[in-house]
């Protein structure tokens, strides 16, 4: 039974019968079920980048059984190469990778050799740069956005009967640093003992790209303290 | 992650419009919430998610009184928790070792699907405290971006949700419910978060249930 006394915006209304207050309540009702469904379309991943900026990612990886602490000097190439497979890429920050890389070397303790062929060197530092472009094609059906009361039905989804397609380029520099004292002539390799990945999305202006590769090759040398033990 | 998604969603849609339409034609006293979740994750999630609270949730739920003072029920929802961290991440395999550094956006979104059983004092018609709980399975699914790149894995749990609430009358057949949920997934094995990684939040349940024959 209802209690009559209490008085709250919902209570029953002067004159109103019974079964007009149980069908309010149940539109009510209906209308908190369907704002319901609209508000559970919301994102299952809000947020992310908002920025370019916030998508460049920097990975080291490293022998654990090499001896840095032997490694005293260095040779480097006064060119910055091209991944094999890459697309075509702008060569216009190479010198600043190369100085971005010989000033972290330097402040580590590192010595570059400059004629290795004469007077050899404990390891080589190559740097070598990529772009790829990366497309996707989809169909399918979308969570409806549910912000839009459209005619059709508010929080359907869309439905794309043919194929949408996407796209974005990142650009990569790569750090190696080769041990040649333990190359193997045989198969003609040279083990890599350490390595530096910067990645992130092409689009930036000239100047927001240059801090952003001088920002990751100095992140790649701070997350690997163990170049600098000796 | 999208197949799940809409398959909760219907399932939810789905419990809340049949009873609701089919409402009237039940003889026995029931209650049919729907409710907006307010969380915060604790242990694993929060250590996981970086989050500290999360307003996007959502819940129906059915209860059928077998008595005055007892009922049996359904229980569904959905909670989203995102944060996200610019720690180093560590790379420690057999092969090779190594560390990423990069934004990292972290989502865990929770499916609590399960049957209930509450208690209630009061009277018919008047305000109910109840408590109760919960059990059954809760669906987890991990996510962590970065750069471009997203990790991501989906797992069913075992878990359990006790609950504190109230239910005060507004209208002939209609309450405002207010509530306080614990929900806790067991481990279900290794999980991006953790080696036998359970995941925990406690929710504020705020809203609305449509009665019949009670209230």
């Amino acid at each position: 039974m209802y209690n009559a006394k209490i008085k709250i915006f919902f209570s029953i209304r002067k004159g109103e019968s019974e079964k007009m207050t149980m069908k309010r309540s149940k539109m009510t009702f209906l209308w908190a079920a369907g704002l319901s469904l609209l508000v559970s379309m919301w994102a299952c991943h809000p947020g992310g980048p908002e920025d370019i900026t916030e998508t460049d990612v920097v990975m080291t990886f490293y022998d654990d059984q090499f001896n840095f602490n032997a490694v005293q000097t260095y040779a480097m190439p006064n060119n910055v190469f091209e991944r094999e497979g890459s697309e075509d890429v702008d060569h216009s920050f190479d010198g600043l990778i190369l100085s971005d890389v010989a000033r972290n070397m330097a402040q580590l303790g590192f010595v570059r050799e400059n004629n290795p062929q004469q007077n050899g060197a404990d390891s080589a530092i190559i740097v070598s740069i990529a772009r790829r472009t990366t497309t996707l094609v989809g169909t399918g059906w979308w969570p409806g956005w549910g912000g839009w009361w459209g005619w059709w039905g508010p929080g359907w989804g869309g439905w794309y009967p043919y194929p949408i397609v996407t796209s974005f380029t990142t650009g990569t520099v790569f750090i190696e640093m080769y041990d040649p004292n333990d190359r193997d002539d045989d198969n003609q390799t040279v083990p890599v003992r350490w390595v530096a990945v910067a990645n992130g999305l092409v689009g930036t202006t000239q100047t927001a790209t240059a801090e952003r590769i001088t920002r990751a090759i100095d992140q790649a040398f701070a997350q690997s303290p163990y170049l600098g033990q000796r | 992650m999208k197949r799940a998604y809409t398959k909760v969603i219907k399932i939810m849609a789905l419990i809340a419009l049949a009873l609701v339409v089919s409402l009237p034609s039940m003889a026995n006293e029931s209650m049919t919430f729907l409710t907006w979740n307010i969380s915060i994750p604790n242990g694993n999630t929060k250590d996981f998610t970086k989050d500290s609270s999360s307003l996007r949730g959502v819940a129906a739920e059915f209860r059928y009184f077998v008595g005055p003072q007892f009922s049996v029920g359904l229980y569904g929802a959905w909670q989203v928790f995102n944060g996200s961290s610019d720690e180093l991440i560590a790379i420690d395999r057999e092969d090779f070792k190594g560390d990423v550094s990069g934004t990292q956006w972290r989502y865990v979104n929770a499916w609590p699907v399960m049957v209930n059983a509450h208690f209630y004092t009061g009277n018919p018609g008047g305000t109910r405290l109840f408590i109760g709980a919960g059990a059954g399975l809760i669906g987890i699914e991990e996510r962590v971006d970065i750069s471009v790149i997203a990790f991501q894995g989906t797992k069913w749990h075992f878990g359990i949700a006790p609950e504190v609430g109230i239910a005060y009358p507004l209208d002939y057949n209609m309450s405002l419910i207010v509530s306080g949920k614990y929900h806790y997934a067991f481990s279900a094995g290794d999980r991006l978060s953790a080696e036998s990684a359970t995941h925990s939040f406690i929710s504020i349940n705020i809203g609305l249930s449509f009665n019949t024959d009670m209230l």
